[in-house]
């Protein structure tokens, strides 16, 4: 498992991939769907997604719709027109970190 | 997938909601998310109660209040700040007080500065921002009202403390001001708000009882500083409402309903012992101030018998020089007596002292010259036993052999200045031996009864010394009239 310290930073930018790949999401689902991709390599906490979602949803990059699921309310999550944008920029910022890491990780195979 | 029973969100859903979560729709997400991982766990085949106890666990005592802290810092720019400003100037201004309290207490320079910069702190900043994140955190019916109360409340008591500490005017006001708010306004809106909430109404007596016992201390406190009457009966009951009924039963209600301690609850005993303690030992320090400015005069007593000792020897030197004296045997004869008595209350005052404390002789002569060293202070059986017993005319006790003693050298005295009015009035007011007058309350009793009857021995040495005193007094006047004798019989 990837311990949560590295995870941290780059947290907002997988959900943004997410929520750019599905119409819509709520919450539970995003921690399932993450967990299902990177085969449970990735855990991610409910204490750690909803501060997110609502700092996006505040930050106007994703909006909220509510609908009655099982007698129960749940909040589903769908990217903004602006909020696409910003996904793909953070996206991008995402894959040039993971190249540099890559690149700073790489064997050196120097004498 | 599994799907919960109505029944089974109920329970979610009031469990969610008493976890005090309010902000936007971050509640009904929570509550949908926790069925979400019940409804997995059922799925594999757990009962609802083992799953919801499995999830319950993972999410972890105070987790769900930790989420909406942790969202509204992420979002709310204010609430961030206000946090922040809250803790670092919460343990600035406390730092700042312990250490201006320090000084106080040791008299350094500096302490009013420091006290006053953390009194301002602590009211003007810490208190504003601590009120605004309990509010951003807490919504309840009438919480404005609250925090507003709570907030002028609170300004007026550290601000009425503070002037109280640094003697400037207004203190009294401020005090007045803060302590009624938080009486009349702001204990009464908790209780009102706490009433209103419906899941915890095994608890509301016990909020009842609690929102009382405070108030009546918290006014007890008033009248205490404001010194009107009626303070101590307040703090008294205010006291033991607070620590002898409310304590028990809140902590039997939290026990029987919680299967663990919770950190509040500890904070809360430990928060009641130390208002306690607090108070008790104000009390103490108010106490001993007062003693040690009323054993100043007792010394100085014990300096005006001594100078007139001196004063005394030095007439009686002359008298003796003297051959064509009329009586030459009385001088000799009131020295003697006088000093015979004065023994007698010497001793008598190193027999209670050494009776009381069970010190040797020794330290007895030095209790009696110190009295704020005597260890039982406020003993008001030994001197009883010693002087008077426990019935009015006792003759066996000293203090009725005190009697007889001061009356006979009174006779002496009075011979000796049979032709001076005056110094006869004096030496029978110094010397008085009267049974008490009889009132409509108290029927007449011995003067040894009168005077030492129930007294703390800290009042008796006070009340010998006194005597001694007079005693030399008394001596001076005789003695002084001899010398006139003398000079007209030349």
């Amino acid at each position: 498992m990837i311990p949560k310290e590295l995870i941290k930073g780059s947290l907002k930018s997988l959900v943004l991939k997410l929520l750019s790949e599905n119409s819509r999401m709520y919450g539970y689902e995003i921690t399932q769907k993450v967990e299902e991709l990177t085969s449970g390599q990735i855990k991610l906490t409910f204490g750690a997604l909803y501060p997110i979602l609502h700092k996006l949803e505040t930050d106007g990059i994703v909006v909220t719709e509510s609908e009655i699921f099982n007698s129960r309310v749940r909040i589903y999550y769908k990217l903004t027109v602006s909020g696409k944008s910003v996904a793909q920029e953070k996206l991008k910022e995402l894959q040039e970190f993971v190249d540099v890491i890559s690149l700073l990780l790489k064997p050196s195979f120097s004498i | 997938m599994a799907k919960l029973k109505v029944e089974h969100i109920e329970i979610i859903i009031s469990d969610v909601s008493n976890a005090g979560i309010t902000f936007s729709h971050l509640r009904e997400e929570l509550i949908d998310h926790i069925c979400c991982e019940v409804e997995n766990e059922i799925f594999k085949g757990f009962s609802f109660e083992e799953a919801y106890e499995k999830v319950k666990t993972k999410i972890g005592h105070k987790g769900l209040k930790k989420i909406q802290e942790n969202t509204l810092f992420l979002i709310d720019k204010n609430y961030r700040i206000m946090k922040k400003t809250m803790r670092l100037f919460g343990v600035v201004s406390m730092a700042m007080m312990a250490v201006g309290a320090i000084f106080k207490i040791q008299h350094y320079p500096g302490a009013g500065i420091l006290l006053t910069i953390s009194f301002a702190l602590m009211g003007l900043v810490f208190l504003p921002s601590a009120l605004y994140v309990m509010k951003r955190e807490i919504t309840m019916k009438g919480s404005t009202f609250i925090f507003i109360t709570g907030l002028f409340g609170g300004i007026a008591l550290l601000g009425g403390v503070l002037f109280k500490i640094q003697h400037w005017p207004g203190s009294g006001i401020l005090l007045l001001a803060g302590y009624l708010i938080i009486c009349i306004a702001l204990i009464p809106a908790i209780l009102v708000s706490r009433l209103r909430d419906k899941s915890v109404k095994h608890l509301h007596s016990v909020y009842i009882l609690g929102a009382f016992s405070i108030a009546i201390y918290l006014l007890g406190d008033l009248f205490k500083t404001m010194h009107y009457p009626g303070a101590s009966p307040m703090l008294l009951v205010g006291a033991t409402l607070l620590t002898a009924v409310f304590l028990p039963i809140y902590a039997y209600k939290m026990y029987s309903n919680t299967t663990y301690v919770k950190g509040g609850f500890i904070f809360l005993c430990i928060g009641i012992f130390f208002f306690n303690l607090f108070n008790i030992l104000l009390a103490i320090n108010v106490s001993k101030d007062v003693f040690n400015s009323f054993m100043k005069p007792i010394q100085e007593v014990e300096f005006t018998s001594n100078f007139i000792q001196t004063e005394n020897a030095e007439i009686i030197t002359q008298l003796s020089n003297i051959k064509q004296l009329s009586d030459s045997t009385l001088f000799k004869k009131i020295e003697v007596s006088t000093d015979e008595l004065n023994n007698f209350i010497e001793d008598i005052k190193q027999e209670i002292i050494i009776k009381t404390d069970g010190c040797s002789k020794a330290e007895a002569i030095e209790k009696n010259k110190n009295p704020q060293f005597i260890i039982a202070k406020d003993n008001k059986i030994i001197p009883t036993e010693v002087l008077c017993g426990e019935e009015p005319g006792d003759s066996l006790k000293k203090g009725f052999i005190l009697k007889s003693k001061i009356n006979s050298l009174k006779a002496i005295l009075l011979k000796a200045s049979d032709r001076n009015n005056e110094s006869k009035t004096l030496i029978n007011k110094a010397l008085e031996t009267a049974n008490s007058a009889e009132t409509n309350e108290s029927k007449s009793v011995p003067w040894e009864f009168n005077q030492f009857y129930h007294l703390p021995i800290i009042a008796a040495i006070t009340k010998l010394n006194y005597l001694q005193r007079n005693v030399r007094i008394a001596e001076m006047c005789a003695l002084q009239n001899l010398e006139q004798n003398k000079n007209i019989s030349k």
